[in-house]
This record gives C-alpha cells, structure tokens and sequence, in this order.
C-alpha cells in the first residue's frame, strides 16, 4: 500500500506542469474545485470576477493560484478565505474581500497552518479580521501586499500580518492600515520585516512579543495608534526605520520592554509624544539615530540597564530624556544635543564640558504627570535653571564629549 | 525622611515659588457708586490696583476719611519679602536634597514661624492704616470709627463693604504649608498620615472603571489596551483602579504589589466583553484557541462558562490561584 502510494507520488511528479483556469466559461466555476482537481506543481489562473465559495483548503503542495484582473474571493462577511496547509504554495494577484467580524475566534482571510516555503505575494486584502496569519509556518515570504482592515478600532480588529509560532518569515514591501497591529510577531524566531509601510493602524505599527532574532529594517511607521513596540525579545536588529507620529499618552514611537542585545541604527524618531521609551531594556546600542519634534525624545527607567548612547542626534525635542531614578546604568556618548550651550577649545570637534540631558522638571514629571502642566510656566525655568547652578537632584547623567555638530 | 516626605517638600518649595508671579492677598471694595467694583492685589513685592486706576481711586477715597495714602515704596516689608521667600525655597530644596529629619523640622518651623509673622505683619498694617487717621485732612469724620480692613472675611466700613481674602500666591503658600505638615507626619508617623489621606480620598469600596480602549495603556506591560475581551483591573486601598491588557499581566503586577495595597481584583468576561467579574470568581482556559495580548491566558463569567466554552476553544481549565501563582511561565513561556 505504501509503495503504491509512493508510486503514485512519483508519478505526478513526473507529469509535466499542469494549468487550470478558473472563471466564468472556464472548466473550472470555482477556485476549490480547480484546487480539487490540481496536482502537485499546478498552476491555477483565476479569471476577473467575484467568487463566494467555502473556505478553500489548499492541501496539494507547490500549487500556484494567479489572479488574473484582480479577482475577487469574497468571505460574506462569513469566514476564513484561503487556508494552506501543504508545502511551497503561492497565492498571488488576488483579492481577499470581507471576512467580518469573529469574538471567539481569530478570524483570518488567509491563513497558513503548519506549512513550509508559502509565498504570498502582489495581493490585496480589504475588510478582513486578520489579514495574513501565519501559524507554526516555516520560511514563508510575504512580499508587497496592500492590506486595508476594516478600522474603527475596538474589539473588532485584528492584525494585518501575524507570524505565531513560526520560523524564518520574510515580510517585505506591504503596505498595511486599518488594522489593530499592522505586523506582529509572537512567539516566532528569525523573522524579517523590510521595506514596509505600516500605517494609522488602531494600536501598534509593529509588535514583537517573544520573538527572539528577528531584524527589521527600512520600514515606515506613521500615525499608528501607539506606535512600534518590541517586548519580551532576545537578539533584535532595528535599522533606518522611520517612526513618526505617534501621539497619545500610552504612544511610544518605539516601545522596547523586556528585551535584551539589540542594536538601534539610524532610526528617525520624529514628532511622536515619547520617542523611545525603554523599560527592562538591556545591552542595547543605540547608535546614529535621529530623534526631533518629539515631546520625550527618549524616556529611560531605571531598570534599563548598559544601554549605549552614540552619535544620535537630538533636535527640537522638549525632553531629550528623561527618567524615572537617580541611579541610571545607561552612557551617553558624543550625541548631538541641540540645547547644548557649551565650547569647544581644543577643536576636537567634542564639547569641552559635559551635557547633561535630564531636565530636572522632566524627573519630577516623570514622577507626578500632573506636574507637565507646568511646562513653559516661570517656576519650571526657575527650577532648571535652580537645578543647574546646585545639581543635586538630577541623575549624574552626562554627555561627558557632546559633539559640537550634528552627524552626517 | 521617606522619599515620599521628600517629594512632598520639593514640591512645597516649587509651588512656594508661584507667590513671585501671583498675589498673595485680594482685598475688594464694593459699593454702589462703584458698580464695577474697586480693589487691590498684595503681592510679595508690591500693592497693585485690580485695574490700573483702582488703587489711585482707593488713596483718593481714604483721604476722605483721613487715611494715610498705600504707597507701595513706603512699606519696607515689601522690599525684604521676596528674599524671605527665595531663602525658604532654597531651604526647601536644600532639606529635600539632604532628607534629614532634623532639617525638615527646622525648615518646617522657620516656614510656620514666617508665615504667622507675616499674617500678624499683615494685621499690624491694617491696624495702622484703620486707625491712625490724620484729624486735620479728614472731611467725613465719624467718632470712635476705624476703618480696619478684614484680615480674611468681609466687613462694612461706611457705604463699603470690604472684602479680603488670599489670591493664589497666598493660596499657595497655604497649600505648601499643608504638604510640609503633612510631610512632617509622614516622617513621624506614617500610620497616621496613611489614615489622613484615606478619609480624604474617602475611598472604601470604589468599583472598577470601564476601559476605554485604545487609550487605557496596561499598568504592567504598557501595551495600549485595544481588545476589551481580556482586560483585567487592580482597584488599590487607596482607590486608584488601574488596568492591564490581560490577567497575566494583572498576574505579573500582582507578585510585585504588596498585597495589603489591593483592595479588589477583575478580569473582563471574554464572552460579554466590557463586564467586570471578580477574579476569584472568575474561570480560565489556558492555551486556548483564543489568545490574550500576551498570549495563554482567558477568562470567564464561572469556572462552569470556561468549561462550557473548552468545548469550543480548546486548552485546559485553570483556577484563579495558578493564574496568580503561574505568572512566571505563562507570560514568558509560550506553547
């Protein structure tokens, strides 16, 4: 028996590359029907128009399914569009219209279970749930998709691209909004997200809990609800992404909790109510960033610990940082501070005497908010300038060689 | 000194410092013939008319009685006070830097002692004005009348009725003197202060507050709350409610918290999000096919609608105690 089923698998790998054609006139009315006849290896071309069928169950490996003018797959309001659950399979050119709404359930337009290599590419998603969701799936690739949720916020939104459990993921190139978390990574490793665009989503641009080694580079985080947050993670690479706009009382432009050895590179942290806000973050560089317009431009606890500061650049901020202790085990090296006043005797291009980044009105801001009603009152300028003639309450934090010009 | 009692001493010497900006005292003047009324603020360092031409108004009025004339120059106290004041905060900030105990009760008695000083200055002044009427100028003389001001409170003088009471520099001299006394209790007697400020608060059962999603940040995690079916909530004896993103979360904070600080513990129901369940009442599924922000855990109206949902959902049915007790695990540990 299990030689003839071995047999059989021989042979349809052996069989040329088969194509069905799905669409009105076509053989095949329906895309499960199609994705019922096909082998492994096959290609389906999906003509225009709008299919409402059961959920489609891909159980055939290295199947491709190609839109052709944007059909349309259209959920009702109803269900689940696509699931993969075999090996290699691409879905590309498709529309995923119209999950609806689920309260005890996940519901996703596309979602992969347990599978290896998927490529899900050039697609668009409107008024879904979830949009892509990923489960215990192996090196997928998730490439310049353009996901619109449903909005509104509330209970009733889910994640744009959500990795769960699964290993090597490359998300590359979308452009996702409306959802509640553009992209999220939970309890998956070796994960990377490059080149997209996350934008006004309900909570955050992109969120990472418990995922170790992943790196995300070159992407756009604008105007979500609470920005980018990065928890419970080992090992994580962030460079040149752009946050911006994140506004609100709970909004980090980029949140880092519980995390430890990473690097920050060349990041712009622009215009967001907190910039960077560290907590139970550990042995992170934070090197070549630009932080402006922000309210903090980097709020630091006081269990964030040998965190390195060097070469960023700080303009315009009205905290540049602040925290919540005396005692801080971070260094601030050879930053650019806009508010620097001081001199540079020797040329070395290095300020001659050390900044000191923590306004005392940012402490006792940080400790009683209430307080921040006091910002740009005389008493605060009283304070500051009280506090820099008899320093004895800020932390001893200090620049010791700010750099006299901003970097690049 | 506790921290606490420090803070409070830094902030009493950052709200003494509004009195340079605002007046410290309002003394009003109504009556009918002027019916926008006239008046004067004393501040630290002068004595100014409410409008621009209220005070040049007053003198002129008091020389009818044979008052001498406000002239701002003339009172010496003005001239010192603002130093007075500088030395206090400096003291403040000074006493909150070393906290030592001896040195907030110095402090604390230097600032009692200038305050009542100043009243009884204050006092002196109107007695003086009041009484010391030039016979010879006055046009309306009336025997045996004086023309004190009030002190605080209202008083007919003639056809005015004169009404004094502190502005919001005296205001807030007040209220730092209330913070430094209470920061003196602190620091004797904690016990005490604790009992003070609950009657204040006047806070025995407060109910947990609803979530507003997409606002609220969790205590713990400092996640943005955006999916109200796994909220949960810690309403503190001191009557703060605050609120996590999921009963994880609410598990993590609760091995950090003393537990005579919690006066009651929620969860929301998965199955009617927004409604409150008391946590011990609560049932859970861990690992479930629904997931919490952090990932394992869900909670129901009853430990029967968890099991009755199991059916449906999967996992395995926990109670409150190793919810409570597995916080560790569950938040980092991850199917």
């Amino acid at each position: 028996m299990r030689a003839a089923l071995l047999l059989t698998m021989l042979f349809a790998a052996a069989l040329p590359a088969q194509e069905l054609v799905v669409g009105d006139g076509a053989p095949f009315k329906t895309v499960s029907a199609a994705v019922a006849a096909a082998r492994p290896g096959s290609t389906i071309r999906v003509r225009p128009g709008t299919y409402r069928e059961p959920t489609i169950e891909i159980r055939t490996p290295r199947l491709r399914i190609v839109g052709e003018g944007w059909p349309v797959l259209d959920g009702e309001g109803q269900r689940e569009i696509v699931n993969i659950r075999a090996d290699d399979v691409t879905l590309q050119g498709l529309v995923f219209f119209n999950t609806g709404i689920a309260h005890m359930q996940d519901r996703a337009a596309l979602r992969v279970i347990e599978a290896a290599r998927c490529t899900v590419a050039d697609n668009r998603f409107r008024q879904t749930l979830f949009a892509v969701y990923l489960q215990r799936a192996v090196d997928c690739t998730i490439r310049n998709n353009d996901i619109v949720g449903a909005g509104g916020g509330e209970s009733s939104n889910g994640n744009g691209v959500h990795l769960w459990h699964s290993t090597g993921i490359r998300v590359i190139g979308n452009r996702i909004t409306g959802q509640r978390d553009g992209i999220y990574f939970e309890f998956s490793r070796g994960a990377v997200a490059e080149n997209n665009r996350s934008e006004a989503n309900a909570r955050y641009g992109l969120h990472f809990m418990f995922s170790d080694s992943c790196r995300y580079t070159d992407n756009a985080f604008v105007a979500n609800g609470a920005g980018v947050a990065v928890m419970y993670s080992k090992g994580i690479t962030m460079e040149r992404n752009e946050f911006r706009d994140a506004v609100g009382s709970a909004a980090y432009a980029l949140l880092l909790k519980e995390i430890t050895d990473g690097v920050l590179v060349e990041n712009k942290f622009i215009g967001s109510s907190t910039g960077l806000y560290l907590e139970g973050a550990s042995r992170f560089e934070i090197r070549g960033n630009e932080f402006r317009a922000n309210g903090w431009a980097v709020r630091l606890m006081a269990d964030a610990l040998d965190n390195r500061f060097v070469g960023n650049t700080f303009e315009g901020n009205a905290f540049d940082v602040a925290t919540n202790s005396r005692t801080l085990r971070s260094t601030f090296d050879g930053n650019w501070w806009d508010a620097y006043r001081g001199y540079d005797l020797d040329r070395d291009g290095r300020g001659d005497v050390p900044f000191r980044p923590v306004r005392f009105f940012a402490l006792v801001v940080e400790r009683h908010p209430e307080a921040l009603l006091m910002l740009r009152s005389p008493v605060t300028t009283v304070l500051d300038a009280a506090e820099r003639v008899f320093p004895v309450l800020t932390p001893p934090l200090a620049d010791e060689r700010p750099l006299m010009r901003p970097p690049r | 000194m506790t921290s606490r009692a420090r803070w409070m001493v830094l902030i009493a010497s950052f709200v003494m410092a509004t009195a340079y900006v605002l007046p410290l005292w309002r003394v009003d003047l109504i009556a009918p013939q002027y019916p926008e009324g006239l008046g004067m603020y004393i501040k630290i360092n002068g004595v100014e008319g409410l409008k621009p031409q209220d005070l040049n108004s007053i003198n002129n009025l008091n020389h009818y009685i044979g008052m001498k004339r406000i002239e701002p120059d003339a009172i010496p106290e003005l001239r010192y006070m603002p130093w007075i004041l500088a030395g206090l905060i400096a003291g403040g900030l000074a006493v909150a830097a070393s906290g030592k105990r001896l040195a907030l009760h110095v402090w604390g008695g230097a600032l009692a002692l200038t305050l009542v000083a100043g009243l009884a200055d204050f006092y002196r002044w109107g007695y003086d004005y009041g009484h010391d009427l030039d016979e010879e100028v006055a046009i309306i003389k009336v025997p045996g009348m004086t023309y004190q001001p009030p002190l605080i409170g209202s008083k007919k003088l003639l056809n005015f009725r004169a009404t004094s009471w502190p502005s919001g520099g005296g205001i807030a001299l007040t209220l730092a003197a209330g913070l430094v006394f209470l920061a003196v209790l602190d620091t004797r007697r904690r016990a005490l202060l604790g009992a003070v400020l609950l009657t204040a608060a006047g806070c025995a059962n407060v109910p947990p507050r609803d979530l507003v999603v997409n606002q609220d940040a969790c205590e713990h995690c400092k996640m943005q709350i955006s999916d109200p079916r796994f909220g949960s909530q810690v309403v503190t004896t001191t009557g703060r409610q605050l609120v996590f993103d999921s009963p994880e979360c609410l598990a993590e904070f609760l091995e950090r918290t003393p537990a005579d600080k919690v006066a009651s513990i929620w969860v929301l129901d998965v199955e009617n999000p927004g409604t409150w369940v008391s946590a011990e009442a609560a049932g859970y599924l861990a690992d479930a096919n629904l997931r919490s922000p952090m990932g394992r855990i869900t909670a129901f109206a009853s430990p029967a609608a968890a099991e009755a949902a199991r059916a449906r959902l999967g996992g395995r049915l926990i109670d409150w105690a190793v919810v409570r007790g597995g916080a560790a695990e569950s938040v980092h540990g991850g199917p």
